[in-house]
């Protein structure tokens, strides 16, 4: 029976030494080849068309969201696993919208990885429990927060000197000569007061600061 | 004190001769006596006397009034006219000449003691004004401070040299204009034109000068940033307000001088900041991926010895903990995103970890393109809204925190708002001041500003502003 070729690309020896061992208990893989740097993944993934790439992410040179992203770019099938410390929703949600097929962390049972690997030759995806844990949280947190009652608009002081001030048709100039502040000053409180009310123009800022009361 | 030398110019000699006798009798030195215009002028080119008694018939072509003022506007010798003549003609060419008396014959002995006193009295009170005169004038053309004075309809009286240099004026064009027409002035700051110097003194109550960050445009068009100024009154010897004098001084140099301390200043404070950030860059790195990985490797290498042995568990749960312990470390002294993320990721990341360890609650908005930045920069923001935050958390007394990130056009704006007690200005000093001074260095090494504002009771923003011209030109350098 063809035994899986795997690649590794770790920057960390004994990181490497630790999977190959791993992997060495399965009879039907068989590591075909180590990089140590993210330029070195790239170019032995392309030379020896392994069944399986193993990617750490935090590499010296180009870091393994970047390596995935080029291999998927020209091979949307490649099968990547990373085996990475960061447990970060962003690392995690970057390298899933990528396409990657499974994400282990480091610190995690060497079970998990054993499994990942297993499930993503077998052409399913694979993301370890502790992976599934964070991506389950983010998505709760964000459902959290959208049931958040969007908050009242509340002006500070200054916001409301501006406001009346637009209302009164001045500009940015006249109004930092007439508050004592610099225009630039002005320009990141018009800013700041657009997005609390959610307008795209200062027109409609002061209408709708009218129609709110806040004048 | 010796008595005054007298030179004695008369046609008469039995008149003259009996003018020494009774001269030096009471102690006067008659220098000469001699009966015309042209042997008086050619006598005082190599003797001067202290007065000149002149009688108006003389012997030669000149008459005595003719000599007086001669004498007067070349030696400036005061004259005492001796004559007989008092028709109305005499007299009144004689008083074109200045003279400082004017005896009628025949007259009294101490009738010319009393004149030729007074007029020496006189002449000395008049040489010592002019004297005092002149030196002021000289000081006053002479000093770098530019100095206008203007009359009671503020028109313009007199320039020195400075002023007239800076305004690019001569003075024969200025003189008698309305100062506002000569003196134009804007404000650097609020960009207001046509600033009256005059205005300053009465607009902002008992300040005698004008606001500084003034530039003056000159007539031809030159920008000189002036400043130190003064506004003072010019009263006359009743003490009525008869006009104004304004002093101000070419700020070129100092301003030269403060940019070139400033960024020096910027300089240093950039090469601390940022040998601080990369030495905590290192050891970051070191703890994450040198002593985390190798823990890692050991964990993996002690599960693979016995799966079944407790000790072996225990050991495990021991590197996990040492695992988590140098991960934690290392994210503290520098988060690992900053270098695989852009700014508005790591800042919502740095919302969302801090929200949960506080019951404050965080919102992070992000708008604009792709904040592009270097990793310097990205520290910067980072490091600015961690204090910020931390500042709110310590002592604001808030429940809700807005940090908004957007780039508009050139700028990128970040700020951080809470709902809490706010900033006043007491104990502004005493909170974290270390901190603000921080968020301002590295808002300043990126060439942009730091603002902190407050209200009493309504919370507190922290607003930076970088252009992201200066962001480009810092990463090229």
């Amino acid at each position: 029976m063809q035994k899986h070729k795997i690649l590794i690309a770790d920057d960390h020896a004994m990181i490497r030494q630790g999977v190959k061992s791993l992997l060495s208990r399965n009879k039907e893989w068989h590591v075909v080849g180590e990089a140590v740097s993210g330029a070195e993944a790239i170019s032995q993934y392309q030379s020896l068309k392994p069944d399986l790439l193993i990617l750490d992410i935090s590499m010296p040179d180009i870091n393994g969201m970047d390596v995935s992203q080029r291999i998927l770019s020209e091979d949307a099938q490649a099968k990547i696993i990373i085996l990475s410390m960061y447990d970060d929703e962003d690392y995690i949600g970057r390298c899933m919208e990528q396409g990657v097929k499974g994400y282990v962390i480091k610190s995690e049972t060497s079970g998990e990885l054993e499994y990942a690997v297993q499930t993503v030759l077998r052409g399913q995806n694979y993301f370890s429990s502790q992976v599934q844990k964070v991506i389950f949280n983010k998505y709760s947190n964000t459902v959290a927060r959208k049931k958040q009652k969007e908050p009242e608009i509340k002006l500070t002081t200054r916001e409301k000197e501006i406001v009346g001030l637009m209302s009164e048709g001045m500009t940015s100039q006249q109004m930092a000569g007439t508050l004592f502040i610099s225009p630039r000053t002005v320009e990141t409180h018009r800013a700041n007061l657009m997005k609390k009310a959610g307008v795209k123009n200062s027109i409609e800022l002061v209408k709708k600061m009218e129609k709110l009361g806040l004048l | 004190m010796a008595k005054a030398s007298i030179l004695i110019i008369e046609d008469s000699f039995i008149v003259a001769y009996h003018l020494q006798a009774t001269l030096e009798g009471e102690g006067y030195a008659i220098l000469n006596k001699l009966d015309s215009g042209e042997s008086a002028i050619s006598f005082i080119e190599h003797t001067r006397p202290d007065l000149v008694l002149m009688d108006i018939m003389l012997a030669g072509p000149m008459d005595g009034i003719e000599t007086a003022s001669i004498i007067k506007s070349r030696f400036n010798i005061p004259v005492i006219y001796i004559t007989a003549l008092t028709d109305k003609n005499t007299i009144s060419r004689a008083k074109i000449t200045e003279p400082y008396g004017y005896l009628t014959k025949p007259f009294e002995d101490r009738e010319i003691f009393t004149v030729i006193e007074m007029a020496l009295y006189k002449h000395d009170i008049e040489s010592r004004l002019k004297q005092s005169e002149e030196k002021y004038f000289s000081t006053v053309n002479s000093i770098s401070d530019a100095v206008i004075t203007v009359d009671r309809e503020c028109n313009i009286t007199f320039m020195n040299p400075t002023a007239i240099s800076l305004s690019q004026w001569t003075l024969h064009d200025a003189l008698g204009k309305p100062v506002m027409e000569v003196l134009k002035l804007k404000n650097e700051i609020t960009k207001e034109e046509s600033i009256n110097p005059v205005q300053c003194l009465v607009g902002r109550g008992n300040q005698n000068r004008m606001p500084d960050d003034l530039i003056l445009v000159g007539r031809k068009g030159m920008q000189v940033p002036v400043g130190e100024s003064s506004l003072g009154p010019q009263l006359n010897s009743r003490g009525a307000f008869i006009g104004l004098i304004i002093v101000f001084k070419d700020m070129t140099e100092k301003r030269e001088h403060e940019r070139v301390l400033r960024d020096l200043q910027r300089q240093r404070m950039t090469a601390l900041i940022e040998g601080q950030e990369t030495e905590r860059s290192r050891i970051a790195k070191d703890l994450h991926d040198g002593l985390g990985q190798m823990l890692n490797a050991i964990k993996m290498n002690a599960r693979m010895i016995s799966v079944d042995n407790q000790a072996a568990n225990d050991l495990s749960n021991l590197l996990d903990e040492a695992i988590l312990e140098s991960v934690r470390i290392s994210e503290n002294l520098l988060p690992s995103k900053l270098k695989d993320f852009d700014i508005a990721v790591c800042l919502r990341s740095l919302c969302t970890t801090v929200e949960k360890s506080t019951p404050l609650r965080i919102s992070f908005q992000a708008r604009g393109c792709s904040f592009e930045m270097d990793q310097l920069e990205k520290v910067n923001f980072y490091r600015i809204t961690q204090e910020a935050l931390s500042n709110v958390i310590k002592h604001a007394k808030a429940t809700a925190v807005n940090v908004n990130l957007l780039q508009e056009g050139e700028i990128i704006h970040l700020s951080i708002e809470d709902n809490g007690k706010g900033v006043s200005e007491d104990n502004r000093n005493s909170i974290g001041k270390k901190g603000l001074v921080n968020m301002r260095d590295r808002a300043e090494i990126m060439g942009g500003k730091f603002i902190m504002e407050s209200n009493n009771g309504s919370g507190t923003i922290v607003m930076v502003e970088v252009p992201v011209s200066k962001l480009k030109v810092h990463a090229e350098a």
